[in-house]
């Protein structure tokens, strides 16, 4: 029951926080100078047909009935037509949405896992040269840019040994005919190798240090004596008994880093000529194109909140404290 | 105790190095100062008649590398002049909206690409510089508004006689190269790439490069592998060619549609879908369709299509077209293949701005598709798969990742290719290893100095060069003081070291420009004309001349009761 009252509690907020937020990204947007006919300015657009452009999009009128409009349309669910692309914004961020999906989620979850074990097992053998050299390496590879790891990559096992593509999604040429044969071949996994493991190595190190710091504070409680006092074998109460506890706040991290993996890697995209949502929210925010702009950043903003309840209520769950308080 | 030491060791240090820095600008001041003062100068000169901050944009140096070294390059001469100048960097759209559309400005450049329809220089002469293009979103950016060479450009516009039009030409060029409201700094070499051992018979144009339609109708292929890969920068964006807006999609809209007359690579018109053309008076074009040519799906090209598109395009108001047609009446049908265009005024460029733009549309498919979608609903209709009637067919097109054209083997004029494979680059680096690594055969962007070193590692890569005959043009706001005084305006031009800009920032690929009509327009350029090229002596006198003054500081003054002088008699 309490923890039922919990939930409902959060969705509320949840509601109101995507509010707001709506109505920011409606008027940040429109506040930039501009407007996406000046991007196409020098490709000769007399004033009546940048006239007429503007008219089509729905700019002509004042903001704050392009704003009811907005809301409108968003709750029978229409989030408008991109203006770059002539067709729904919705349709647009889906492909790209797709492919940094599976790009993304597959590279965190690799990070986490490598992360957390890693970081469970330097905080076991805490303040041993294995620890030491194990936390200065983690640093490094936090502070590495993606873009500088994915350049190496590609000038080795691209253009040096020549046995990965050097970016895209496929072999220039590759046809297909559904999402199934899209995903699943050779080909695309090929494709996909290097620009997860750029990312994966970018993401690595903050679960890594984030479970070994959790992990130093459940070694010291009583309980984790206690265990030892039983006479349990250290393997049993490393995994039993401190990684799980020790597991919480690396929840907390997973579910931002999931979240904000939908906006896409910018970087890494552009390294890798990778079609995902990030190289496009540039585009949409250069060419000042509202509605791709809009769209995508409301997306991010539903799945960070999203992935963000999905830790609280798992939170609930595995430590019934939270929901009590 | 250590630490307190160590801090207190910071802080002088960081004082010495303030100290320094503060000591090594009032030098550099003083060095500037000295040059230009005037010392015979006794006159008290007054706060308010000096003459006011320039204020100038550039672009960031990853936008564009060329406009922000250039600018710097520029506003240094500008200072030594003894000018205030405010240098502001810009992300471009918002440069563009303040500037270009709201004439907000004091001074930026842009870069003006040369596209095949401005090789009739209609574009840089008339609605660049004619006094009613100078309101809010018009093209005449700098605001030049001069009654003797309006009257030129009304009869340039309206005169069909082409030797008649290139005599008024070589006038507006002679009035613009001296009045310099917005003078033409260099045209750049478009420096291109193909695979030589792959494909042969490339042709470039004056300021499309490798896009050029005719580029992709003539290449031939050396291997089986007859299908093209072309590399570019970023992916179209959509292709409905009513409310297209960017280039790179109307190259590819030109390669499934066929308009009824080209432009071809000299600049010349030449018959397309229309058999011939005859110019009947100024008003009346009469056109003869060819009989032979046939929609991709399989259904005949007909004049009824012809007019359907014309017509289509003023009842939507389709942007695109509209900006095309503005002169055109009516269109109406005589005979099974003719048909004779009225325009509502004598219109000069109609051809070369107009007709040579506008892709006949299938009646058959979009007449079905404005009954069920409506006016505002067909200009927002993907156009997928796209039906033209042009040597190229749409495959297939994965956004930001791929696009094929099949070729279309009953075309009047059939590409020797089999296809065209276009591939985006998220950035040029890609395309320049895409290229040395064979994953494309060809590309239409702009290679740098430090690109080809890669490319000429590689024997089969080939690399071409044309000038464009567009150019990176100096914007000045004549709307604003002191641009509007001509002696200014001139000075600061002379001050603008095209040589080093061509040597430094373009590494010698670029060639100074001092006409609005490039030189390697042979048919249109002016080559009499006053060539105002670097020469700070001649700006200082220019300036002198017009009785400027400098105080002790090497800061300019207007003369004593001045009146700005707009152009020059």
């Amino acid at each position: 029951m309490r923890i039922l009252k919990y939930i409902s509690k959060r969705v509320l907020m949840l509601i109101i926080t995507m509010l707001v937020l709506i109505t920011i990204i409606f008027f940040l947007f429109r506040i930039l100078p501009g407007n996406p006919v000046s991007m196409y300015i020098d490709s000769g657009l007399d004033r009546e047909s940048q006239e007429l452009l503007l008219k089509h999009y729905g700019l002509d009128k004042p903001y704050l009935q392009q704003y009811i409009i907005y809301l409108k349309n968003l709750i029978k669910g229409d989030l408008g037509n991109s203006f770059q692309y002539g067709k729904p914004a919705i349709e647009v961020i889906y492909e790209r949405f797709l492919n940094t999906m599976i790009l993304m989620l597959t590279s965190i979850i690799i990070a986490f896992a490598i992360g957390i074990t890693t970081g469970a097992v330097l905080a076991w053998k805490r303040g041993t040269k294995f620890d030491l050299v194990g936390t200065i390496i983690a640093l490094i590879v936090r502070c590495i840019p993606a873009f500088w790891t994915g350049m190496i990559l590609l000038s080795v096992f691209s253009y040096k040994l020549n046995i990965l593509p050097a970016g895209g999604m496929h072999t220039p040429g590759h046809e297909f005919e559904n999402i199934i044969q899209k995903f699943l071949n050779i080909d695309f996994l090929k494709h996909m190798i290097l620009p997860t493991i750029t990312s994966a190595f970018y993401s690595l190190a903050t679960p890594l240090l984030v479970m070994r710091t959790s992990m130093l504070e459940v070694v010291k409680e009583d309980y984790i004596e206690m265990a030892y006092a039983k006479g349990l074998k250290e393997k049993y109460i490393l995994n039993k008994h401190a990684v799980r506890t020790a597991l919480l706040p690396v929840i907390t991290i997973f579910a931002v880093q999931a979240g904000a993996a939908i906006g896409g890697a910018v970087l890494i995209e552009t390294v890798f000529r990778w079609p995902g949502m990030g190289r496009e929210i540039v585009l949409a925010v250069s060419y000042r194109d509202y509605p791709l702009a809009q769209a995508a950043f409301l997306l991010i903003g539903v799945m960070t909140a999203l992935f963000n309840l999905i830790a609280d209520i798992l939170y609930a769950f595995l430590d019934p404290r939270v929901a009590l308080s | 105790m250590t630490k307190t030491r160590l801090l207190l060791l910071l802080f002088v240090f960081l004082m010495v190095f303030n100290f320094s820095a503060c000591t090594k600008t009032e030098e550099t001041d003083q060095v500037n100062g000295s040059q230009v003062s005037e010392p015979e100068d006794t006159i008290e000169l007054k706060a308010e008649e000096k003459v006011p901050t320039l204020e100038f944009w550039i672009t960031s140096q990853t936008y564009d590398s060329i406009r922000y070294e250039a600018g710097l390059m520029i506003s240094d001469a500008w200072k030594k002049l003894g000018f205030d100048v405010d240098v502001k960097t810009m992300e471009w759209t918002t440069m563009s909206a303040e500037g270009m559309s709201a004439h907000k400005h004091g001074a930026f450049m842009v870069q003006w690409g040369g596209k095949a329809e401005r090789i009739d220089p209609f574009h840089w002469l008339y609605t660049m510089h004619y006094s009613e293009e100078s309101a809010e979103g018009g093209y005449n950016i700098a605001g030049y508004k001069n009654m003797r060479y309006d009257k030129l450009a009304d009869e340039f516009t309206t005169i069909m006689d082409t030797s008649i039009r290139k005599e008024k030409s070589n006038k507006m060029q002679e009035l613009l190269a001296s009045d310099v409201p917005q003078p033409p700094i260099v045209h750049r070499m478009l420096t291109q790439v193909y695979n030589k051992d792959r494909f042969s018979n490339v042709m470039p144009s004056m300021g499309e490069g490798l896009y050029s339609f005719w580029n992709w109708i003539n290449i031939e292929p050396l291997t089986d592998d007859a299908i093209i890969k072309f590399g570019a920068v970023n992916d179209i964006k959509l292709l409905n060619p009513l409310t297209t807006t960017t280039g790179q999609d109307i190259y590819i809209l030109n390669l499934i549609y066929d308009t009824l007359v080209k432009i071809d690579i000299k600049g010349q018109i030449v018959p397309w879908l229309a058999e011939s053309y005859n110019v009947i008076d100024d008003e009346t074009i009469e056109v003869t369709l060819r009989d032979d040519v046939k929609f991709h799906d399989g259904s005949p090209l007909t004049v009824e299509d012809v007019k359907f598109t014309f017509d289509f395009a003023k009842e939507v108001k389709a942007p695109y077209y509209l900006s095309k047609i503005k002169a055109l009446e009516s269109v109406e049908i005589l005979g099974d293949n003719q048909l004779v265009f009225k325009l509502s005024e004598p219109f000069a460029p109609f051809m070369s701005n107009g007709l040579s733009l506008v892709g006949i549309l299938p009646k058959h498919i979009w007449e079905s598709q404005y009954e069920e979608l409506g006016a505002e609903g067909i200009l927002s209709w993907p156009n997928t798969p796209t039906i033209g009637s042009g040597p190229f067919k749409f495959n297939y097109w994965r956004p930001n990742e791929e696009m094929m054209l099949d070729t279309n083997k009953e075309h009047f004029s059939n590409p020797k290719v089999d296809g065209i494979l276009r591939i985006p680059y998220a950035q040029a680096y890609g395309l320049v290893q895409a290229l040395v690594s064979g994953e494309i055969d060809i590309t239409g962007q702009n290679m740098l100095p430090l690109d080809l070193e890669e490319v000429d590692k590689v024997n089969s890569l080939q690399t071409i060069d044309i000038a464009d005959q567009g150019s990176y043009m100096l914007h000045y706001n004549m709307r604003k003081e002191p641009f509007n005084d001509v002696n200014v305006r001139r000075a600061l031009t002379f001050a603008v070291p095209k040589q080093a800009i061509v040597d430094v920032i373009f590494g010698g690929r670029a060639l100074k420009a001092f006409s609005v009509v490039g030189e390697i327009n042979e048919a249109w350029h002016n080559p009499n004309i006053e060539k105002i090229d670097y020469d700070m002596e001649q700006a200082r006198k220019e300036l002198q001349n017009a009785g400027f003054r400098w105080d002790e500081n090497g800061k300019i003054y207007y003369p004593e009761n001045y009146v700005p002088l707009e152009y020059l008699d």
